[in-house]
């Protein structure tokens, strides 16, 4: 498009909102340093405790990252859910990059939880999948935040972009508990094998830790990106009021 | 009164879509022409063998119903896409809630007539004769088709308005469906052969309770979902 | 597989989880840092 100049006598309407500075998004690297201590001393803590398992072998240690990583994506969905009522209910548009952010913390979780749980299962049953009710509920709320991001990546207007995204959070969320029942009558239904559930109490304190670091993981994953959402959205806003003040338009 | 007024707007609605639907016929043909489709293809995939076919009937039976079906949704906001009808629709005064139940009644009698040709067919193909607890079977199949409609019709209203609608109402809208999947296979598949486990009624149960639970929380999120 | 109930040969897969956890956290750090950087670079952009 060809350049656009603007007359001197336009009156500049949102000229301070044009010079106000934005503070750039800040990092709570005290999160960052403590998931990524809380990680490392955890994974170390659950190798030195425990003993081989009496029939899993060394294969228990894989659980020190496949239980706190499902039990983290639950966490991101509650948000989600959560984040999603909020956006309905108030129209709040602070809630919606929250959805956003821990949808997309959500996905990776999810998606790790189950590759680590195929690896955990090939040896353990001998197949890379089981049709598992945990296993099988995860992958579909691993898909229904698929669709959550492809949603948002595919929706241009944010307003609609919020309701819509809040739309599918809050069906998506009434969903999970229905997948799991019917996935675990079902099984029961054609009698296949349960997997191994009980935990030993030898394996507690390392689980509890890497949970806790699973956690402030996600934490730090969802401030960070909810905090650059909210900046990009502060940097829209002063870009188009710098539009309407007579600037050059700034994308960006 | 005034419930009776909003009744007859999503009348109005079923009525408008029914018309659109009834001059053209475009969709409807097709739309069972892929399902004819579906049933044979299924067939070849899963071979010649008569006893495998009736034992895979109802799953092959559902999952026609699901990808033909999937077909419909977009169109029915298509046709108000198209010259900006929706936002006129939308301009018009009452709640917004009855636009959902205008375009769920007719996106729900478009589903049953395409069952009603389908399932013949499914009969035929794959060698079910009619089953003793015919009744029951119908049950299952209203249940479950207004599970997936309720939710199909919510999503398209999404799907319809973004870009890459075709691949985007499949995504959102089939995870959703496990429950329905399961349930009414499950329940279709035991009714088939006289239900011998008695298996079918907490089947039947959990369909229910799926529709209750989607058909509420449908009627609460289509408002913001339609608006704007 | 099992024998006598044991698994054995388990290490590569132990080893392959604890990998895979780690590079999925480094990806999607380096792109959340990507992302970061990004929206901070439009910050400094001087006023025109």
């Amino acid at each position: 498009m060809s350049s656009v100049t603007m007359p001197e006598s336009r009156p500049d309407r949102g000229a301070a909102a044009a010079a106000e500075p934005i503070a750039r998004p800040k990092v709570p690297w005290w999160l960052v340093g403590l998931a990524f201590g809380t990680l490392v001393s955890g994974q170390v803590v659950g190798f030195l405790t425990s003993e081989p398992d009496r029939d899993m072998g060394h294969l228990q240690k894989i659980m020190y990252v496949h239980v706190p990583a499902a039990w983290a994506s639950f966490i991101a969905f509650f948000i989600v859910f959560w984040a999603s009522v909020t956006v309905l209910w108030k129209r709040n548009e602070r809630a919606d990059l929250l959805n956003a952010a821990a949808a997309e913390a959500g996905a990776v979780l999810t998606g790790l939880t189950l590759v680590l749980g195929s690896i955990w299962g090939r040896p353990t049953w001998g197949v890379w999948w089981t049709w598992d009710a945990r296993l099988t509920s995860t992958a579909v709320l691993f898909l229904v935040f698929v669709g959550f991001l492809a949603l948002r990546a595919l929706t241009d207007d944010p307003e609609r972009r919020a309701r819509w995204s809040a739309a599918v959070g809050i069906l998506g969320a009434l969903n999970v508990p229905i997948v799991y029942m019917s996935v675990k009558w079902w099984r029961t239904l054609h009698q296949l094998q349960s997997s191994p559930s009980t935990v030993d109490a030898d394996y507690v304190l390392g689980l509890r830790w890497n949970a806790f670091a699973f956690a402030f993981a996600l934490a730090a994953f969802v401030t960070i990106r909810y905090r650059t959402a909210l900046f990009a959205l502060a940097a829209d806003r002063r870009a188009e009021a710098r539009a309407l003040a007579g600037g050059s338009t700034d994308a960006r | 009164m005034a419930f009776a007024t909003e009744l007859g707007r999503a009348g109005a609605i079923l009525w408008k879509d029914l018309t659109a639907e009834r001059r053209t016929k475009a969709n409807f043909n097709s739309v069972v022409a892929m399902a004819g489709l579906i049933l044979l293809f299924f067939g070849f995939a899963l071979g010649p063998d008569a006893k495998g076919l009736r034992s895979a009937a109802a799953g092959v039976l559902w999952l026609t119903v699901l990808f033909s079906g999937v077909l419909a949704f977009n169109r029915s906001y298509q046709l108000e896409l198209d010259g900006n009808a929706l936002e006129q629709l939308l301009l018009y005064p009452g709640e917004r809630w009855t636009l959902f139940a205008g375009k769920l009644a007719a996106n729900l009698l478009f589903v049953f007539l395409v069952e009603v040709v389908t399932i013949p067919l499914a009969g035929i193909f794959y060698h079910v004769a009619v089953p003793a607890l015919w009744g029951q079977v119908l049950g299952v199949l209203f249940l479950g088709t207004v599970g997936f409609v309720t939710l199909g019709t919510v999503y398209a209203a999404m799907a319809s308005r973004s870009r890459a609608r075709e691949v985007l109402l499949p995504l959102l809208l089939f995870p959703m469906l496990v429950p329905v999947l399961i349930a009414a296979t499950e329940a279709t598949g035991a009714l088939l052969i006289d239900d011998p486990m008695g298996n079918a009624g907490s089947w039947i149960r959990l369909l229910a309770t799926f529709d209750v639970i989607f058909v509420v929380a449908s009627f609460w999120v289509f408002p913001a979902v339609i608006e704007g | 597989m099992p024998v006598d109930g044991r698994v054995t040969g388990e290490w590569p897969y132990v080893i392959a989880s604890y990998v895979v956890t780690w590079v999925v956290f480094a990806a999607y750090a380096f792109h959340t840092w990507r992302a970061w950087s990004e929206a901070a670079r439009s910050a400094d952009r001087p006023e025109p």
